[in-house]
Order: C-alpha cells, then sequence, then structure tokens
C-alpha cells in the first residue's frame, strides 16, 4: 500500500509538472492581463518586474546614524532643549555606512568626524547573505494617503502594509527584568493609553491605503496590566482586525486562569511569549528563581483557553546561546501546543546604547549565528542554505492570496515584505505524537515555487486559471519521497489546508502534524542601523505621534524615549501614590504560579481607606 | 446546580457560559451583547474600589438607591464577593436604617446617613470608577477576590430588604425555585421588565447569569422585542421563603 501509495504520488508530481509545462507554452505566448485592483489597494496588484527592492548584495553604500550624536540629540530634545522638528525636517545624527565583505564576514562601517568610526558585523556567512537577499520577493505598494501616520522625517515607513502593528498600551510591567529601557520602574515615569487613545490609533491604522490585513500585537511594559487589555483585544477584533496577539511575559495567565479564558473570549489569538531557555537557570538574568516553571504553567493556561503560543527569545552570544537547539527541542516535544518560535538576536537599545566596544563585538549575534547554531545541533538536517528564507519571502504567498481572492474584499493580506537583512526563518514539519520532524524545504521547493507564482501572478489569468496553476505548481514542487516518516501527501495538504488562514495555531487530537515556523528577527541597534531598513519596516509601532518603524522607535533616534516623554500620564513616584502599587516579581525569588498559591499569600496591597466625612457628597477617587 | 451560594453560583457562571453576553444593553437603537468577561472584569474592578479605596469590609452594608438596571448586578455582584451586604433603597427609611458605609446613587444625596464614607453618583463617578478599579485590578488582587468570595458561608447575610434579612442560602433557593420555572435555554434572552429593583426580577437576572445560557435584559415595561427575547411574568417568581 505504501508503494502504491508513493508510486500514485509520484505520478501526480510528474503529470502536475507535465500539466505546468504545457499550459505555461501557451500562458507566455499570451501578453499578461492587466492586475486585479483591489478596493484595498492604492493601485493594480504590482507585476513581479514592477515591485521595487533597495539595494541589495556588497559592497553597497547606505544612511545609518551615528551611535553618540543620535543620543546626544535625542537627549536633547526629551530635556526641552533642541525640537522635535530637528527629527522630522532635518538629518540629525545621520552618517552614511558602507556594507562590505571582509575577512569571511559582512560588516557595517561608518565614520562620523564628531566621534570617529564605528563597526559592526551582519553576518558571519556572506554566502547565506547572499542566499538570503537572492531570495527576496520584493517590496509591497508604496503607502499613499498616509500623512497623518507616517510623518517622521527620514524614519517615516515608505512602503508596504506590514505585517504587525505593535501598541504598548503601558509601559507598566511586573518583573524586572535589567536592563530594561521601557519598564516605568526604571524610566521613572508612567506611559499608559486610554481606552479613547488605544481606539484612535487601532482606528488611524486601517485609514489609509494600502488597507492591510494586520496583525495588532499589544505590548508593552507588560500589556496584560494595563486596564485596557480586554478591550483593546475586543475592538480589534470589532473593528477587523484578523489576529489580536499580546507581546507577554505571560505571568498574568499563569497566575489568574480565568483572565486566559476572557482574553480568548475578547478576541486574542495569539500570545507572543517571553521566553528565554528551558531551565531556571537560564531564565535566572529576569529575576525570579523558578521563572521556567512559570512560563510552563503559563504554556499550558494558553493552550487550555484555545489560543496559540510563540515563545521568543532574545539570543546573547556568550550568555545563553547554548540555549537555541534546546529551546527548539522543547518546541518540538510541545508541538500540540506551540507552532511558532520566535529567536531574535540581541539588539544594543536602552542603556545597552552604552556598551563598550569588547562587549558588544562579544555578545554581538546575528541571524547567520543562529542559522549555523541550529544546523549545527542538529547534526546538519537542517540545511542553511536550503532551509533559510528571508521573513520577507512570505510576501510571495501574500500575492497568490491576493489574487485569488478577487477585488471585492476590504483588506489586503497579511504581507511580511521586511528588508531581507531584517531575518529569516525556516518551516518544519512536526509530528507532534511521534515528534519526527523535517524542514519543510526538505520535500518542498520553496524556491521554485514562489517562481512559479510569479509566473501566475503576473500573466493575471482570473481567479480559476490561477487557482488551476497554484495547483499544479504546488503540486509539481512536491516531492512525497523526502516527507517524513507517517506524512503523506494527504495529510500534507490536509495540513496546509488547516493552516490557510496562517496561524500557527496547535494540532487537535484528529491532526497529529503541525507547521512550526522557526525565526530568526534581528532588530537593529544603533551600529547596525541601516534607513532602508526602517523605511519597509512591516512591524511598526502605532503611537499617539504615528506609526513608526519598529527600530526607530526602539533605538535610532529614539522615537520611544520622545513620545512617552510628551505623553507620560505621571512620574512613577506619583503614580504610586494615588493608584498603588502593583506587585512585581523580582529579587531571585521564586514566585506562586497559579491562583491556589496567590490565594494563600497574605499580602495585600491596600490604599489609604476613605474617611468618613459629614458629608461625603460625590466620591473622590484621586 | 451544586452552588451553595450566590457568590460561587456567580462565580461559576462567569466561568462556564456559552452565550454572547451575559447581558443585553440597550444603547439607544438596538441591544448590544455585554460580553461575560466585561461583566465579570467590572464586578471585580467594583468590589476592588470598594474594598481598597472605601475600605468595605465583610458585614459592611452598601446601599444602591438605583432604578434596576445592569450596573445593579454588577455592583451587587461585588458586594457579596466581599461578604458585604447590599440594601436595595426601596423607601426612605431604608438609607437611614441600614447605616452603610458607601451609597450608590443616581441622583445627588443631599443628606448622606452618618458614617457614610462615600457616595457614588452613577453618571457623575461611575466611569471614573471603573477606571481606578481598573488600576487596581491586578492577577493577585483578582484571584484573592474570587478565592474570598467562594469562602462566604450560604448562613452569611446577603441582603436586607422590606425588612427582610435574606442570606446566601435563601437566594440560592429563590433562583433554584426560579429555574425549576424557567428552565435554562441557550440562546435566549429573558427580558426583565421593570426598573424597580425588586427581589423576583434580581432572582431572574442572576439565575441568568449563573447558569450560563442565557442573556438578560432590563426593560421597561410594555415593550416590543425581536426575537428571541422572551419576557418573564415576574408574578410567577416566588418570594424566598
Amino acid at each position: 500500500m505504501a508503494s502504491l501509495s508513493s508510486s500514485v504520488s509520484h505520478t501526480l508530481r510528474v503529470a502536475a509538472g507535465l500539466a505546468w509545462e504545457a499550459f505555461q507554452s501557451v500562458n507566455t505566448r499570451i501578453p499578461d492581463s492587466p492586475s486585479p485592483h483591489p478596493a484595498w489597494a492604492p493601485g493594480p496588484l504590482p507585476k513581479s518586474y514592477e515591485r521595487t527592492k533597495p539595494p541589495l548584495g556588497w559592497p553597497r553604500e547606505t544612511d545609518s546614524l551615528c551611535p553618540r550624536c543620535v543620543v546626544e540629540v535625542r537627549d536633547a530634545i526629551v530635556a526641552g532643549e533642541r525640537d522635535i522638528s530637528e527629527l522630522v525636517e532635518g538629518s540629525t545624527g545621520e552618517i552614511p555606512a558602507t556594507i562590505l565583505e571582509e575577512n569571511g564576514r559582512v560588516l557595517i562601517r561608518k565614520h562620523c568626524e564628531s566621534h570617529g568610526s564605528f563597526e559592526d558585523t551582519l553576518s558571519i556567512d556572506p554566502k547565506l547573505s547572499e542566499v538570503l537577499e537572492s531570495r527576496f520577493f520584493g517590496r509591497d505598494f508604496k503607502a499613499a494617503d498616509d500623512a497623518h501616520v507616517h510623518r517622521h522625517g527620514t524614519s517615516t515607513i515608505q512602503y508596504g502594509r506590514g505585517a504587525v502593528l505593535t501598541v504598548d498600551l503601558t509601559n507598566r510591567c511586573n518583573m524586572m527584568c535589567n536592563p530594561c529601557f521601557m519598564d516605568a520602574n526604571q524610566v521613572g515615569y508612567v506611559h499608559e493609553l486610554t481606552l479613547e487613545d488605544i481606539k484612535r490609533i487601532l482606528d488611524d491604522s486601517i485609514s489609509f491605503k494600502p488597507r492591510r490585513q494586520l496583525s495588532v500585537q499589544f505590548s508593552g511594559g507588560e500589556p496584560t496590566m494595563s486596564p485596557h487589555f480586554l478591550e483593546a483585544c475586543a475592538y480589534a477584533k470589532e473593528i477587523g482586525y484578523w489576529s489580536v496577539q499580546a507581546a507577554t511575559n505571560g505571568i498574568r495567565f499563569m497566575l489568574e486562569p480565568e483572565f486566559a479564558q476572557q482574553a480568548a473570549e475578547a478576541g486574542l489569538n495569539m500570545v507572543y511569549l517571553q521566553f528565554d531557555g528551558v531551565t531556571n537557570q537560564s531564565n535566572a538574568h529576569r529575576h525570579i528563581s523558578n521563572l521556567f516553571d512559570a512560563k510552563r504553567v503559563a504554556i499550558e493556561r494558553v493552550f487550555e483557553a484555545g489560543m496559540d503560543i510563540t515563545p521568543v527569545t532574545t539570543v546573547v552570544n556568550t550568555v545563553n546561546e547554548e540555549q537555541v537547539g534546546p529551546i527548539l527541542d522543547f518546541m518540538i516535544d510541545n508541538s500540540d501546543m506551540i507552532g511558532a518560535v520566535s529567536f531574535q538576536p540581541v539588539s544594543f537599545t536602552g542603556r545597552d546604547e552604552e556598551i563598550s566596544d569588547d562587549d558588544r563585538h562579544r555578545q554581538r549575534y546575528t541571524v547567520s549565528h543562529l542559522a549555523h547554531e541550529l544546523s549545527r545541533y542538529y547534526g546538519g538536517k537542517i540545511d542553511v542554505y536550503r532551509d533559510f528564507y528571508p521573513l520577507g519571502s512570505l510576501g510571495a504567498f501574500t500575492w497568490l492570496a491576493d489574487h485569488l481572492r478577487g477585488p471585492d474584499v476590504s483588506f489586503g493580506g497579511m504581507n511580511c515584505s521586511c528588508h531581507p537583512n531584517c531575518g529569516a526563518s525556516l518551516i518544519l514539519v512536526v509530528n507532534w505524537q511521534t515528534k519526527a520532524w523535517e524542514p519543510l524545504t526538505a520535500f518542498f521547493d520553496i524556491e521554485r515555487f514562489v517562481s512559479d507564482i510569479n509566473v501566475i501572478t503576473d500573466s493575471a489569468r482570473g481567479v480559476g486559471l490561477s487557482k488551476m496553476q497554484a495547483l499544479m505548481a504546488f503540486v509539481r514542487n512536491l516531492d512525497p519521497s523526502k516527507m517524513p516518516p507517517g506524512m503523506t501527501v494527504a495529510k500534507f495538504l490536509k495540513l496546509l489546508n488547516r493552516k490557510m488562514g496562517a496561524t500557527m495555531s496547535s494540532s487537535t487530537d484528529e491532526d497529529e502534524w503541525n507547521i512550526m515556523w522557526v525565526g530568526g528577527m534581528w532588530f537593529q541597534d544603533l551600529w547596525t542601523y541601516d534607513f532602508r531598513r526602517t523605511e519597509m519596516c512591516v512591524i511598526p509601532y502605532a503611537t499617539q505621534e504615528g506609526e513608526i518603524s519598529f527600530c526607530a522607535y526602539n533605538t535610532g533616534v529614539g522615537w520611544r524615549k520622545i513620545v512617552e516623554n510628551m505623553h507620560m500620564v505621571a512620574k512613577t513616584g506619583e503614580w504610586f501614590k494615588d493608584k498603588g502599587r502593583h506587585q512585581i516579581y523580582a529579587g531571585d525569588r521564586p514566585m506562586a504560579l497559579g491562583p491556589d498559591e496567590v490565594a494563600e499569600e497574605n499580602g495585600e496591597i491596600r490604599l489609604p481607606v476613605i474617611q468618613p466625612i459629614p458629608h461625603p457628597g460625590t466620591v473622590q477617587l484621586g | 446546580m451544586t452552588a451553595a451560594t450566590l457568590n460561587q453560583f456567580l462565580l461559576e457562571g462567569a466561568r462556564e457560559h456559552d452565550r454572547d453576553g451575559v447581558f443585553a444593553d440597550w444603547n439607544g437603537e438596538r441591544w448590544v451583547p455585554m460580553p461575560d468577561w466585561r461583566a465579570d472584569r467590572h464586578a471585580i474592578r467594583i468590589a476592588l474600589v470598594l474594598r481598597e479605596r472605601f475600605g468595605v469590609e465583610p458585614g459592611d452594608t452598601v446601599c444602591l438607591s438605583l432604578e434596576l438596571r445592569l450596573e445593579w448586578a454588577l455592583i451587587e455582584r461585588a458586594v457579596w464577593g466581599l461578604g458585604a451586604i447590599s440594601r436595595p433603597v426601596l423607601a426612605p427609611r431604608d438609607l437611614a436604617e441600614s447605616k452603610p458605609v458607601v451609597v450608590f446613587t443616581q441622583s445627588a444625596l443631599e443628606d448622606p446617613p452618618a458614617g457614610c464614607r462615600a457616595v457614588v453618583d452613577m453618571d457623575a463617578d461611575y466611569d471614573e470608577l471603573l477606571d481606578y478599579g481598573g488600576v487596581l485590578d491586578t492577577p493577585e488582587r483578582a484571584t484573592q477576590f474570587r478565592a474570598r468570595a467562594r469562602q462566604t458561608p450560604p448562613e452569611a447575610l446577603a441582603s436586607i430588604e422590606s425588612g427582610q434579612e435574606l442570606s446566601h442560602a435563601a437566594w440560592m433557593a429563590g433562583i433554584a425555585r426560579f429555574h425549576e420555572q424557567n428552565p435554562p435555554e441557550r440562546g435566549r434572552t429573558q427580558v426583565i421588565a421593570t426598573n424597580r429593583p425588586e427581589r423576583a426580577a434580581r432572582t431572574a437576572l442572576y439565575a441568568g447569569w449563573g447558569g450560563g445560557l442565557v442573556r438578560s435584559a432590563i426593560a421597561a415595561p410594555g415593550g416590543t422585542h425581536p426575537d428571541g427575547f422572551v419576557t418573564l411574568s415576574l408574578e410567577g417568581i416566588n418570594d424566598h421563603g
């Protein structure tokens, strides 16, 4: 039966290949049809030859920042000594940079007349970088009618409909990680959005073209500390966001299972869970002695509530880089609950901007480090050059979906069209029962499939013929003989069908296979900064001052510090005096692992009680 | 129905339910469901402000001088969860007799009772109270609130109304009788057609909340309602024993 099945699969593959060739022999002789112009787009869907790309390859020149000038300007703006208009209208702190290959590495090198020369590593494998850049699918639409949202000078986002919109609900947190550049306890002020702020930000995000079907990710501080977290999730769903996520430490979900359930009911789809290692020791730098145990419980709570989970790990060379393999092992072992993991090579921001050159070079970790470490850890089963694709290559599938969905839709698909230097990922197919797994690219030729997508979308023969071509392209690029043990073509199609909503949802009892996305997302810092990346950022922060590229907000000119200072609610001390303190987990002590333990603890956080007065009148809460 | 107290019953409904909302709220144009999560959070937030800011302790009395509205249910649930006693103000003497520590009112109170720490004007203060409660609403406080609410004994006093003291057990007996007469039905909205906070109306309200299947709408008598809305006959609801 097995040989009959594989024989049938082989025949189908060959037939699909012949059918494809036959169809294209006619199709490519007919001029391309006009591309559809969906209602959400500023123009017709571009052909592959119309899509633009940033300058790639090396050596190349780009625009960067002086790590010292920028900090001086930012601090002066926050102090009121210089005006924010300098960032909007000028090129403050900007210097040219060269990206080049030298001694087996790809470097970024720049020189400031005031502060001297700076250099850092972008890749330890130029060949991998070249492969990744060659797989870049092309930019998305240029944004249109967006001046009310994108108005940040040279940091302005210019391209793309984006993939994930981050909204910081509050900078308050219930941990004391060191260092942290966001936490209210450490920056001295509270910046917290009102519900009106949140709604206005979300309304603005869908007010221009390309009108995009984003995911929205509520972040912070700790977003579940915001009183408006559940309402924010519900409002995002109400106005049409397809996926609502939370970047969280998971503590609230762990301590209060009811909250996890409520978050799911309010519309939260996915938890982006801080996760630094698979032992309590490897999480020790977060100053909770049983933090891994706590994370395990959080994962179970989130799963029980029916939400997806993506653990997120910041990787620092010489600190926790050895955890990369064990973390992926953990994900595979728990692939019934987990469908994705995001590794984030360190970005030196906040107080880390003061890092010494020696420490920076020693701790620097890149996507190329990650790729090679995973390949090494799994004995070559992960092929660095075959299996890793730039994050932006996922845009190919969105283009196909946009064509197949037709013009009468109000939102474009989620399009991760970021610069190829922003990160890379691989996709695994995992059997959550047997733990068998294989990179998708081991049996599916993604590179040729993407090329086929270009042919389909360029020719634009209508929905019916496009679907037929897509099916032929899919089958002809699938090699069942290289599938992992137990996987069949039928099971793979069923798996894809379940995943076509592009969630990373976990398996049901009937579905033994899952797709696991393993991402390497490398945010910039002042030494690696490249304006060609920020202008096509797909994960902007949505703030009271418009939508700002992730890296321009957290590093670069440091829009975070500027925006938060402009809109702070109170100094931290004033806030605590007025509204009381919340529990903070720190001091290298263990924490309660669930509601029963919390209920047993006697500590209460009380405020001064209002005393009886002769004529209380209207209550005064403040 | 295994819950022995209102607190246990309402916590169960907050946790286990199958409906688009626990209440339906009229916004002037249409009925809008209030999801279970919002009702639960609002009740917890009210409770936290009552406890943390107004110092409400078990056994304290909180008066509600309001017409029946869905906030009634949220406030009363908060009060019961703290082990305190709710007292509807149905007659002027109710306020003077009850010695409340907090009064919720929908109009200005010219002569608050002695010992009263706070008067919450629903129009002027309620939203601010919820906002403040939102900041207090941490997992630790919410979890402790629920844990303590569950510990309320059935014989504990829940409310005093029309001169009658009613324990949690008495309320639960009334809810059980209500369910016998009006079995919960998934997808149904029960209309409570009165603005007076009588026991019978509130019994129906809490029976719906804790039961987990039915949605409740409070409306003026005599109105017409969409399909799926069933107006309850309050005369058929027995008084508590």
